[in-house]
């Protein structure tokens, strides 16, 4: 007969409680540093930055895989190129430098939505395995109103260390 | 039953008449084909048919055209001068601009389009349409494109000068065979005189249809036409295509938004 050994009950509680902390400290998603933008204030419980203005402007940034491992000008063309496929116009594209010496890219595509104009603004950064995705949303007028501020902001990004 | 227009003539003309307005029915029924000259024994020759277009010649939407800087824009524009100086052509600037306030807006590009010659054609919220000389097209560019931020341009020239043609000659035809009509009247008796009077009918109508037509062709050439819209509004052109890149496929407005 096969005996199975048994983990004790006291391995158990300290296996789920490491799992609870790094569950709240956000173990395995890189955590970002990013100014708030002049005029957007900040969702201090959103997990990572989430700004957002007065007249609704959003700010957010998230992780995705860098997979296929590619550099930064790959996936600044692969984006622009699938969201023209999808009908969203090109308003501008530029690349930049942070002040980390961070290289990202940001375009910016107008689009009908709701009955108006708007425009959605997708800035990339490449993290070694992962890629960093600013996203910025608002109605046309609104957000050029608040883009300047933006593109300030974008260059104080950087991975939390 | 109604009286005939002119004294009746003598039956044995009725076999003449009769022929003649077999003709000219003939000639009304039937739908006159591109580069094909009128019969020779009821018209005179037709202008010669255009040649084939080159394919620079098609229809363009030039995009570039009116894009970069003010230089180009204006080769392009005088260039598109150029084209209708030898040729009608219609052409067609079409400009997607973002401005803060469009009533005032569209109020300074309608004064400025009416001091250079021009008139709106459509007026409303969202969309301006002007028709301006073409010797101001250029101007009227730029003061659309300085209005606001430009988002859309394309000029498009359409050759129009078959069609024309087409309809002079179609229109120069009937005409003809109107005119030897009402040269029958005179000679003809109670039936011929009704028979001709309902053929005339029938070309009357289809003369100021093709007259109309021809006007309408006319002055699209003879002024360039700027449709300014203030909004981005092709809902049909956002689709949904797969990227091979899955995170590319969550970069959507409605998915941001949800998941903010």
């Amino acid at each position: 007969m096969i005996t199975v050994p048994r983990w004790p009950a006291w391995a158990l509680e300290v296996l789920a409680l490491v799992a609870l902390a790094a569950t709240a400290l956000g173990c395995g998603a890189p955590v970002y540093n990013l100014d708030a933008p002049q005029g957007f204030v900040r969702y201090e419980k959103k997990k990572g930055p989430a700004f957002i203005t007065p007249d609704g402007v959003r700010l957010r940034a998230r992780t995705e895989r860098n997979y296929p491992k590619a550099d930064l000008p790959f996936w600044a063309d692969a984006m622009e190129r699938h969201l023209v496929a999808r009908g969203y116009l090109l308003h501008g594209k530029r690349c930049f430098k942070t002040a980390k010496g961070l290289e990202g890219c940001t375009a910016e595509f107008v689009l009908p939505h709701a009955g108006e104009d708007w425009v959605l603004a997708e800035t990339v950064f490449v993290l070694g395995d992962d890629l960093a995705v600013l996203e910025a949303a608002g109605p046309f007028d609104r957000y050029q109103k608040v883009s300047a501020s933006l593109a300030k902001a974008y260059l104080s990004f950087e991975p939390a260390p | 039953m109604m009286p005939p227009l002119l004294p009746c003539a003598g039956p044995g003309r009725l076999g003449s008449i009769a022929a003649l307005v077999g003709v000219a029915l003939l000639g009304a029924v039937t739908v006159p084909r591109a580069n094909a000259a009128p019969p020779a024994s009821v018209l005179p020759a037709a202008p010669p048919a255009p040649p084939p277009k080159a394919a620079g010649e098609r229809p363009t939407g030039d995009q570039s055209a009116i894009d970069g800087d003010p230089k180009a824009r204006a080769e392009a524009i005088a260039k598109a001068r150029a084209a209708v100086g030898d040729r009608d052509v219609q052409v067609t600037a079409s400009i997607v601009v973002k401005v803060i306030h469009p009533a005032e807006a569209r109020k300074v590009l309608i004064d400025h389009t009416k001091s250079v010659g021009g008139w709106p054609l459509l007026v409303t919220n969202q969309e301006l349409h002007l028709a301006v000389p073409l010797a101001a097209l250029a101007t009227v560019v730029d003061q659309v494109a300085g209005s606001g931020i430009v988002l859309q341009k394309t000029l498009q020239r359409v050759d129009r000068t078959d069609e024309i043609v087409q309809l002079r000659a179609k229109l120069k035809s009937k005409r003809e065979i109107l005119a030897r009509l009402r040269g029958l009247l005179d000679d003809a008796d109670t039936n011929s005189t009704l028979r001709v009077e309902a053929t005339m009918n029938q070309l009357v109508g289809e003369v100021e249809q093709l007259q109309g037509e021809l006007n309408v062709a006319t002055a699209s050439v003879q002024s360039a036409r700027v449709m300014v819209a203030f909004q981005y509004h092709q809902r049909q052109r956002i689709s949904y295509v797969n990227s091979p890149f899955q995170w590319l496929n969550k970069l959507d407005i409605d998915r941001f938004l949800g998941d903010f």
